[in-house]
C-alpha cells in the first residue's frame, strides 16, 4: 500500500515524503541501503558494549586476547550479517534480542544509545518484515521523533548546557579532541563563550524541530544531511562517535535512504576507530611522526 | 481532528497496537526520568531518559573516616587508608545499578559486602560522605559536591546505619555482618 502525495506548486517532490512511508514497492537498490543501516546499528550496539574486550584482540601482550565473554559480540555481528538475507531478517532481530537478555538486569546502569537501540530494534521482532512493515516504519519514526524531543527537555532541565557551562568545561578540561575546539572561548572563566552558548542554543532549538518534524511525518532529506552533520560534528567534539553512527544508521532507516556501501565504510572505519578514541588516535599518529 | 492526524494512521492489527503501547510507554518512561532529573535524584546519562552531555556524569566518590568515639572528626588520624569501596557503587544491585538514583541510602546488603571486606581497618563509628561532580555554572570548572552522609555504627556483630541523603533523613537500617 503506497500514499501518493502530490506536492502543491513550487515545491520539489523531494521536499515532501509521505508522513507514512514503508510498504511493499521497496527498491531493491533501496532495500540494500536499509540493511546496511540496520546491520551498521548492530555493529555500533555491539562495540559499544565490548570496546575494552575488542582492545584486548588487539593487544600485543602474551594471552591478552581472549574471545571469552565475547558472546553477545559474536550474536551481534551474526545479527549484521543476517540482516542482509530477507529470509533471515527475524532471525537477524532475534540475535539482537537474544544478546541483549544478559544486559536486562543492568537496565539503570546502561547508557543512553544502548537503550535507544533496544526501544529502535527490538520492535522490529514483531513484524514480519522490518523493511517493508508500515507499522514499524511509523513507529520508529516517531519513537526517533520522541527521542530528539526528550534530549532537547533534558538540555533544558540541566541547567548546565543552555548557559554554556557544561560545553564551556569541556573545550578547557575535557578530552584531547574537545580541546580542539578551545580557539572558540578565552581561557578566562569569567568571560562569556559567545560561540559556545549560541552553538549549543541552536543545537538545541534544532533538536526540538526535527523531533516535531518526525512526528509529524515531515521527512525533508535536508533535514537528514543537517542532522548528520551536526552527529558528526558532536562525535569529534565529543570524541564518542559510536553513538552517533548508532543515530545516523538509524536516521536513516528513519528517513528512508539507508547507508549507501561507500557510508557502510565510512562509519565501520569510525566506529573501529572508536575504540581507541579520534583523541587518542591523533596523540598516537603525533607520537609516530 | 483526522485531516489532523493524518500522519498517525490508525492501528489496523494486534502489532500495530502493541507498537502503539510500545510508544505510549516510552514517552511515560522519559516524562518520568525529565521529572527525576529535574528533581536532582538520578543519573542523567543512564537510564533512556537521554540526558547525557548535559552536565557531567556524577561518578560517585566516596570519604571515609572511622573512629572509636563520636563524632567522627575529619582529621588525618581519623583516615583509614585504602578500602576498597566498589561495593558502595552497587555495581551489581538491578535496582540501583551503579547508583543511578544518587539519592538512595546505600542498600544493606551492599553495606554489609562493604563493611565485611574492610573490616580491619574499620573503628566502631565510621562515617561515609557521598559526592558527585558536577559543573559550577559561575566557575565553569568541575566541583564535587556533597550528595549524601552516612553515619555507620559497628557493634556485636551489628552494623546500624542511617544518613542524609540529598538533604533528606534516611531511615535507620540494621545489618547482620555474620549472615
Amino acid at each position: 500500500m503506497t500514499q501518493i502525495i502530490t506536492p502543491p506548486a513550487g515545491l520539489s517532490p523531494s521536499a515532501i515524503q509521505p508522513a507514512v512511508s514503508g510498504g511493499d514497492d521497496v527498491s531493491p537498490q533501496l532495500k540494500l541501503r536499509l540493511k546496511i543501516a540496520m546491520a551498521i546499528a548492530f555493529v555500533a550496539v555491539a562495540f559499544e558494549g565490548n570496546q575494552a574486550k575488542i582492545l584486548t584482540l588487539f593487544s600485543t601482550q602474551p594471552g591478552a586476547a581472549s574471545i571469552v565473554g565475547l558472546e553477545d559480540l559474536i550474536l551481534l555481528l551474526t545479527g549484521a550479517v543476517l540482516v542482509f538475507y530477507d529470509r533471515f531478517s527475524r532471525l537477524a532481530i532475534g540475535c539482537f534480542a537474544v544478546a541483549i537478555i544478559p544486559e536486562i538486569p543492568a537496565f539503570f546502569g546502561l547508557a543512553n544509545h544502548t537503550l535507544l537501540a533496544w526501544w529502535c530494534v527490538l520492535p522490529a521482532l514483531l513484524v514480519s518484515n522490518w523493511i517493508t512493515s508500515i507499522p514499524y516504519a511509523v513507529y520508529l519514526r516517531i519513537t526517533f521523533g520522541l527521542v530528539m524531543i526528550a534530549a532537547c527537555c533534558q538540555k533544558l532541565v540541566a541547567g548546565t548546557y543552555v548557559d554554556g557551562s557544561y560545553l564551556y568545561f569541556l573545550i578547557t578540561q575535557g578530552k584531547t579532541s574537545t580541546q580542539w575546539f578551545g580557539f572558540l572561548c578565552g581561557q578566562d572563566p569569567a568571560a562569556s563563550c559567545i560561540p559556545i552558548v549560541a552553538a549549543s542554543n541552536v543545537i538545541l532549538v534544532w533538536q526540538f524541530i526535527v523531533g516535531v518534524f518526525l512526528i509529524i511525518g515531515w521527512k525533508n532529506i535536508l533535514v537528514l544531511i543537517i542532522e548528520v552533520g551536526f552527529l558528526l560534528g558532536a562525535g569529534l567534539f565529543a570524541d564518542e562517535f559510536n553513538f552517533q553512527i548508532l543515530n545516523i544508521a538509524l536516521l536513516t532507516i528513519v528517513f528512508r535512504t539507508g547507508i549507501p556501501i561507500s557510508g557502510a565504510f565510512f562509519c565501520l572505519a569510525v566506529l573501529i576507530a572508536d575504540l581507541w578514541g579520534i583523541g587518542e588516535l591523533y596523540l598516537m599518529a603525533r607520537g609516530l611522526f | 481532528m483526522n485531516a489532523m492526524l493524518k500522519f498517525l494512521p490508525r492501528p489496523r492489527s494486534v502489532t500495530s497496537w502493541i507498537l502503539v503501547a510500545l510508544v505510549v510507554i516510552h514517552t511515560v518512561w522519559i516524562l518520568n526520568h525529565l521529572r527525576l532529573h529535574a528533581e536532582g535524584v538520578i543519573n542523567p546519562w543512564k537510564g533512556a531518559g537521554y540526558g547525557m552531555y548535559t552536565n557531567l556524569s556524577p561518578s560517585p566518590s566516596f570519604e571515609i573516616f572511622t573512629s572509636d568515639v563520636l563524632p567522627v572528626t575529619k582529621v588525618a588520624a581519623n583516615r583509614p587508608g585504602r578500602l576498597e569501596t566498589q561495593p558502595l557503587l552497587e555495581r551489581n544491585n538491578i535496582r540501583n545499578m551503579n547508583r543511578f538514583f544518587k539519592c538512595r541510602a546505600v542498600t544493606p546488603r551492599y553495606l554489609r559486602v562493604f563493611i565485611n571486606r574492610n573490616r580491619n581497618k574499620l573503628k566502631k563509628y565510621v562515617s561515609i560522605t557521598i559526592k558527585e561532580r558536577t559543573v559550577n555554572p559561575e566557575t565553569r570548572a568541575m566541583q564535587r559536591i556533597v550528595s549524601g552522609n552516612l553515619l555507620i555504627t559497628i557493634e556485636g556483630g551489628k552494623a546500624t546505619y542511617k544518613g542524609i541523603m540529598c538533604d533528606r533523613e534516611s531511615e535507620t537500617y540494621t545489618v547482620n555482618l555474620r549472615g
